[in-house]
């Protein structure tokens, strides 16, 4: 799922992609009210002037914080996009068009045929699921109800039934 | 597969046996790729081998009852 994002506020847009961010903190340690990793978005793309904006994103050592002007012609300081930027062209592939499976998965949302809990089975490892689930005993007991991910023993040797310990991993469990 | 009643996924632990999961999932192999769950699963419920013996993993096949 792509998980970079453009936040403009009509003069410059900043661009984040999380994969590049190495978690250095210049960005919320020097403008809090623009970057702040507590809230949901994280930038506020309004929080404080164009230029502060410029000079802090251009402040992190990575690329996972850049930023183009909206109108070329109205670039200042003789630059047209962040240097962190090599190739103004790379910036349509960062926000591909969503994947069909992607899709799939938002109409299954909207229209409530989305699966309650995904399982995955790790060979070697544990039943991993997570979603909306309630794990009963046998006699109908509610053992956990607010977990949204779980790692459930395969094997049979953990101490910690139905969850997994790690035992598979010490007695070579391998199916 | 419906949902169950507050749309959450039942995973019932059966003592010295199974998982058996009622609901809405998908279930993933090890190599990322979907399993197909059976007919018969996706009504009854899928039980999961938890005792590591099933030659038909990650389902149970009855291997928990036997020495």
């Amino acid at each position: 799922m792509n998980r970079n994002r453009k936040y403009s506020n009509g003069t410059i847009t900043v661009v984040w992609q999380p994969a590049e961010c190495i978690h250095a903190g210049v960005c919320f340690s020097s403008l809090r009210k623009v970057f702040d990793p507590i809230k949901r978005p994280w930038v506020n793309i309004q929080g404080a002037s164009t230029e502060e904006i410029i000079d802090v994103v251009e402040r992190c050592p990575t690329r996972a914080l850049t930023f183009f002007w909206d109108d070329p012609a109205k670039a200042t300081a003789d630059k047209a996009h962040s240097p962190k930027i090599f190739d103004i062209k790379e910036l349509p592939g960062l926000f591909p068009d969503p994947t069909a499976e992607e899709l799939a998965a938002k109409a299954a949302e909207a229209d409530g045929t989305a699966p309650s809990a995904k399982i995955t089975f790790r060979q070697g490892g544990p039943l991993v699921v997570e979603g909306h689930f309630n794990i009963i005993g046998e006699d109908g007991k509610t053992i956990q109800s607010k977990l949204k991910m779980a790692s459930l023993c395969r094997c049979g040797l953990s101490d910690n039934q139905p969850f997994c310990d790690g035992a598979h991993f010490k007695a070579g469990f391998r199916k | 597969m419906d949902k169950t009643e507050n749309g959450k996924l039942e995973i019932k632990i059966i003592d010295n046996g199974p998982a058996i999961v009622r609901g809405n999932f998908t279930v993933t192999g090890p190599d990322g790729k979907p399993v197909e769950l059976t007919e018969d699963q996706k009504i009854t419920g899928v039980a999961f081998c938890r005792c590591g013996r099933s030659s038909d993993q990650p389902f149970c096949d009855g291997s928990h009852t036997k020495h």
